[in-house]
């Protein structure tokens, strides 16, 4: 999940849908969730809060709420900080949403489908706002990495069976998973000042490790593909450009100029073999707009998505990937 | 220029004694006497005002000679002025050469920038378009090359729109670079100046700039971007530079700006949290100074030399900066 916080002052679309396998409003058994979002709440003296259930967004348009996920994060004591929401992550293909429940416990919903718990124990103790939550494109995979002043590694997790199935090393700062799912792409800060790109296997084996020339360095977390070696990052802007990166080889492909719609990349995915996803936003006239598109990494085509404007009184959002 | 820390500000100021009022005769320049009158760094007291709760620069800034002695600099502006002229309670521009014997400062009675010889003799003044019109103390950063014949101005207050000037003393005459390159100061010669550039895929180029015309790019590997501090030599190829490490002592690193070559680095003997400063070129070694705070606000200085290649390094300089400084520059800063 990436978290952008937004100044929202309009006032609430109270519309709460029934919650759970109701989420399916549209009747279209394909409909999936876009992002999740959780209201804002003015504070008497200025500044503004989170409040109210998350809301989930679909593609229809449809709404619904997740009534047992806990929303504003508990500290590691147990009690209640009302001023920061507690984790989400949608995953990219929009079926799947992570959360903790009211009780505190780890979980993985399906649309749909039910709702599968994972152990009480698959974190070590934290406050819920120092856990970041990440799905695999298809949400088969949960990776969940307590950071804060004590990180720990983080825990991979098999979302149909809730076991626990990897732990990468606590120095490794998750980026996300790669196209298919089974690896991840983490970053990790070494001596001197440099930030190191690491590709681990879904058990936390370390598969490549690299010193990424600059052009990658700089912009990070960028996205790793299927193979588990070919990372790529996406620059926005007048001079739109993606570059691919063999990790194994430590060799640079091609740059190649793409033109893309206003925003900057707020999320990066591959979505095939020569495919990449990219989430863009952008603030027109106050709002918070995001766009979706496709890149052809072989020839540099760019297809629209999705666009969709975040509903106004969103305090944080997590939006679908892939 | 540094400040001191707030607490800092609030201990009564050290009794300074046999305070040089003015500046040092001009003598027989051999090289030993210009050894001891090289200037280390300049300070100036800070004191309190209680009601307003805020301390400021207050009496003059007084040179710390290699010697020992300390020499008051009546002619240089105590506090700057902002965009209006008005007096601030900020410090006023210092600074002084690597090689400790050129200062530049603000003119006490009319805030206009000079240079002089830290030995005396008259003041320089530089263009008056050193200073544009409405940039406050506060928006220049003056750095002296390494033996004082030449002056870089930035202006902080509003990069799109001033350039950086390059000022050679004796003539006045002024080059001027693109705002879009931050400059890391002169090469050992003083005859280019080292700058980076944030370029448009979130890069870092590297640049050896001669005013005037010429230059040298190259996209450094990260390591070298993220250094802290960085000395070019006087072949204008060869970039110094310090890295640090969260539990590993600093090391020392070179690139070569015309052929890509990164050096396999040499780590100092210092513990890892001494962040090493002030890179600069002497001879074939690298020179870094290394400030710590002790806890009655004082502060050390050491100055090292390092050998690029294997990290042996040698102490050239120790002194200590007295408790009671609002502010204080280091030659070279």
């Amino acid at each position: 999940m990436r978290i952008k916080i937004i100044a929202a002052l309009t006032t609430a679309l109270a519309l709460a849908w029934p919650a759970t396998a109701q989420a399916h409003v549209s009747g279209h058994d394909h409909d999936s969730i876009r992002y999740a979002s959780i209201k804002s709440c003015p504070i008497k003296g200025g500044g503004a809060r989170p409040c109210g259930s998350w809301r989930l967004v679909m593609h229809s348009g449809a709404r619904s709420t997740l009534p047992d996920a806990q929303t504003l994060a508990l500290e590691a004591d147990g009690s209640t900080n009302r001023y920061v929401p507690a984790p989400i992550a949608v995953s990219g293909n929009g079926r799947r949403v992570a959360y903790f429940t009211k009780k505190g416990r780890l979980a993985v919903r399906t649309l749909g489908g039910g709702v599968r718990l994972l152990a009480e124990d698959a974190l070590p103790k934290r406050a819920q706002y120092e856990v970041t939550l990440v799905l695999s494109d298809d949400g088969a995979r949960l990776a969940a990495s307590p950071r804060g002043d004590k990180p720990a590694g983080a825990r991979i997790f098999d979302t149909a069976t809730g076991e626990q199935v990897g732990v990468l090393p606590p120095e490794a700062t998750v980026a996300g998973f790669s196209g298919d799912g089974d690896e991840l792409l983490a970053t990790v800060q070494a001596d001197e000042s440099v930030t190191e790109l690491v590709a681990y296997s879904e058990t936390g084996e370390e598969l490549n490790r690299t010193t990424p020339p600059q052009v990658i360095a700089a912009n990070l977390p960028g996205a790793l593909a299927a193979d588990g070696r070919t990372a790529a990052i996406l620059v926005a802007g007048a001079k739109a450009l993606t570059v691919t990166y063999d990790m194994a080889g430590d060799q640079l492909g091609e740059r190649r100029r793409v033109k893309l719609p206003a925003g900057h990349v707020h999320m990066l995915d591959w979505t095939g073999d020569h495919e990449l996803t990219a989430h863009l936003l952008s603030e027109p006239g106050g709002k918070t707009r995001m766009t979706i598109v496709r890149i052809d990494t072989e020839t540099g085509t760019v297809k629209l998505r999705d666009r969709y404007t975040i509903l106004p009184d969103t305090f944080v959002f997590a939006a679908c990937g892939g | 220029m540094r400040l001191s820390s707030a607490a800092a500000a609030l201990l009564a100021p050290a009794v300074i004694g046999a305070l040089g009022l003015g500046s040092v005769p001009a003598q027989a320049d051999t090289s030993a006497t210009a050894a001891r009158t090289a200037v280390r760094a300049a300070w100036i007291k800070t004191c309190y005002d209680e009601k307003r709760e805020e301390s400021w620069p207050c009496g003059t800034w007084r040179l710390l000679l290699r010697d020992g002695r300390q020499v008051a600099v009546p002619a240089a502006a105590a506090r700057g002025v902002d965009g209006k002229g008005r007096r601030t309670r900020q410090p006023a521009t210092f600074a002084i050469s690597a090689d400790g014997r050129v200062l530049a400062y603000e003119r006490a009675r009319d805030h206009r920038l000079v240079v002089q010889r830290a030995d005396g003799g008259p003041a320089t003044e530089l263009p008056a378009s050193a200073r544009p019109r409405g940039v406050g103390s506060d928006e220049l950063a003056l750095t002296l090359s390494p033996s004082g014949h030449r002056v870089l101005i930035d202006y902080t207050d509003d990069p799109e729109r001033l350039r950086t000037k390059i000022i050679t003393v004796a003539t006045g005459g002024i080059t001027t670079l693109p705002a879009v390159y931050s400059t890391q100061g002169f090469s050992a010669d003083g005859d280019q100046v080292l700058a980076t550039r944030t370029m448009s895929d979130n890069t870092t180029a590297m640049y050896a700039l001669r005013p005037g015309g010429g230059l040298l790019k190259r996209t450094p590997p990260t390591i070298v971007v993220n250094g802290g501090t960085y000395a070019l030599d006087a072949g204008g190829t060869t970039v110094g530079f310090f890295t640090a490490s969260q539990d590993k002592p600093p090391r020392a690193r070179t690139y070569d700006l015309a052929s890509g070559e990164l050096s396999a680095g040499a780590d100092l003997p210092l513990p890892a949290d001494v962040a090493p400063y002030l890179a600069r070129w002497s001879g074939g070694r690298l020179t870094t100074t290394i400030t710590t705070d002790d806890r009655s606000g004082a502060t050390v200085v050491r100055v090292l030399t390092v050998d690029p290649a294997n990290g042996a390094a040698e102490q050239a300089d120790k002194y200590t900066i007295n408790s009671g400084y609002h502010a204080y520059v280091l030659a070279g800063e």
